[in-house]
């Protein structure tokens, strides 16, 4: 069997004989992300020598624990040609329904559940809005991030409450010197990575993002691979709000609160597309670490945080342009 | 098919139209827009039914009421836009729907060595020339595009008996139309009888056996490709007859 050493008609160039060789644009694109973040790091280490310590290393983790976790559901949605936006406001939820669930005596395994039921059931309802109302993602995810603020900060009364206790705050425990939230990240990155390169599932979903009418033509129920992804996708988000809650321990209602920007950001410049059909969790991965350790480094520098919005929202643009190179550039 | 009819309101779309196919034939079917060719082709691949008519396969009446019947009857089409997934590399868009899995804990594997190799096979039975099969269909030329989705066609039912392909040489230069054609050409060892629709005259005319115009919805004319020009086949298209020479 082996290789088919033909070449195919002259039109193959030799630009696209590289790209074939490193395996497609996006590659290329995650690798280019890969070293812009250890140039940055280098840099900011240069100007703030406290960049590079145990302490702020562990915090700039502990925000990309929380950041990614949700940003792996966004992946899966923009991959299918979806959007959430909502991400945010579920992760505040899910922690305000777990803390004061368990400040009013719910026991705690009992209170994190119910918190992180939260998220199947926004995606549930998004989903639902999405394939059965056929409202547009952007305006039904968004209209659903602002009912979920209003809800979150009825429920937490207004304001921010401590937890005091000791089994709140799981998510700032070490084991074998490495933080758990790690270990959550880890197990989240080899899931979906598996599940989407290696699995029928995985492969439907690029399809569903790539052409959506032939994955019907193909005998496809995309609208209920649709509504399987948003609950995945809420699933994920609560499960972030559930970390950031014990990370926090506060019952916050400002919690997450502009995170889909750092999130969409990140999973952008990761190599995903608005178009959908593209995207990869390690590119993800890349994304939102390159992201926080901007955000980290920013503000330790001292920039005033009125700038750090103002360098995402350059980010996300940069983020949305090159997704559109490959296709002025590369053909 | 006999005196297949098909209206739409008061649009007459298709009005007793025959068609005979036979076997390891490729027949053609010219008309301007509006024709009627691509409803005639639905009709037969089961997308709409008709008003009017019957269809026949060697003989026997047989009942299309739908896409899955058409498939079950050995009948493929391959529509213009080619349904494939850009985002996807060849293996994927020949596999999709049919992907060869292992299953693990519940979950469904991708077998992807299998299906590389048995894709490989395919493409090499086929003669179509793309270096890998796992290069991405977006960055495959417009031929090679048209190839994988013929590929696609004809991969998994054993018994296609009939292929039908709207506008295969659609946006293709002169080269590449060729390679398709020959390809084409190439199913008849595997079998298959073709319908081709197509608005490249001179293409089809070299490609096909026999070529049948519409115009109106009406048959208007049942010629061999051999004997017929490409002035010929204009005249019959636009004005429903040939100029007498």
């Amino acid at each position: 069997m082996g290789h088919q050493n033909q070449s195919t008609e002259p039109s193959e160039t030799f630009q696209e004989r590289i790209l074939m060789k490193v395996g497609g644009g996006q590659n290329i694109q995650v690798v280019g992300l890969l070293v812009a973040w250890i140039i940055l790091i280098i840099v900011i280490s240069r100007l703030a020598p406290y960049f590079l310590t145990m302490n702020n290393v562990l915090t700039i983790t502990k925000f990309s624990v929380t950041s990614f976790v949700a940003a792996a559901g966004m992946t899966i949605a923009l991959i299918s040609g979806g959007l959430d936006l909502s991400l945010g406001a579920t992760m505040m939820v899910a922690g305000v329904v777990a803390g004061t669930l368990f400040t009013n005596g719910i026991p705690f395994i009992a209170a994190l559940i119910v918190g992180w039921l939260v998220g199947p059931i926004v995606g549930f309802i998004n989903g639902t809005l999405i394939t059965r109302a056929r409202i547009n993602p952007l305006i039904a995810t968004l209209g659903m991030m602002f009912i979920l603020r209003g809800t979150g900060y009825t429920i937490a009364g207004g304001k921010a409450r401590a937890i005091p206790d000791d089994i709140y705050q799981w998510a700032r425990e070490s084991f074998a010197g490495i933080p758990i939230p790690v270990f959550i990240m880890a197990g989240i990155l080899i899931i979906t990575y598996v599940m989407l390169s290696h699995t029928k599932l995985g492969r439907h979903i690029y399809a569903i993002g790539g052409n959506a009418q032939a994955a019907r033509q193909a005998a496809m129920n995309v609208e209920r691979y649709r509504l399987l992804i948003y609950t995945l996708a809420g699933c994920l988000s609560s499960l972030a709000g559930l970390i950031l809650s014990s990370i926090i321990s506060h019952i916050d209602p400002a919690a997450a609160q502009g995170r889909e920007l750092e999130i969409a950001t990140a999973v952008l410049l990761g190599g995903a597309s608005l178009e959908g059909g593209k995207g990869t969790i390690v590119g993800t991965l890349i994304g939102v670490l390159f992201i926080s350790s901007l955000y980290n480094g920013l503000v330790g520098l001292g920039v005033v945080p009125e700038w750090v919005p103002f360098i995402n929202g350059a980010l996300l643009i940069i983020a949305v342009a090159m997704d559109q190179l490959p296709r002025g550039g590369w053909r | 098919m006999n005196g297949m009819s098909k209206s739409f309101g008061a649009v007459r779309a298709v009005q007793k139209v025959d068609l005979e196919l036979r076997r390891t034939e490729i027949l053609g079917i010219v008309g301007d827009n509006g024709a009627g060719k691509t409803t005639l082709m639905k009709l037969l691949s089961g997308v709409l039914l008709a008003d009017e008519g019957d269809i026949q396969i060697d003989g026997e009446k047989v009942l299309i009421e739908d896409p899955l019947d058409a498939r079950k009857l050995g009948i493929e089409m391959i529509y213009q836009d080619l349904a494939l997934f850009d985002n996807l590399d060849v293996t994927s868009n020949v596999f999709i729907g049919r992907e060869r899995v292992r299953n693990f804990l519940g979950l469904k594997f991708l077998n992807k060595r299998k299906m590389n190799l048995e894709t490989e096979e395919l493409l090499k039975e086929l003669a179509i020339k793309i270096s890998s099969v796992k290069s991405l269909v977006e960055n495959l030329s417009g031929g090679q595009r048209q190839m994988v989705a013929i590929a696609r066609a004809i991969a998994f039912e054993e018994n296609t008996k009939v292929l039908v392909m709207d506008e295969p040489h659609a946006a293709l230069g002169v080269a590449e139309a060729t390679t398709v054609s020959e390809m084409i050409r190439g199913l008849r060892d595997h079998g298959l009888s073709m319908i081709v629709i197509s608005h490249r005259i001179p293409e089809l005319l070299s490609l096909v056996d026999r070529v049948m115009v519409l115009k109106a919805g009406r048959r208007v004319a049942l010629r061999d490709a051999q004997g017929t020009s490409v002035e010929d086949c204009v005249n019959l298209i636009v004005a429903g007859a040939a100029q007498s020479s």
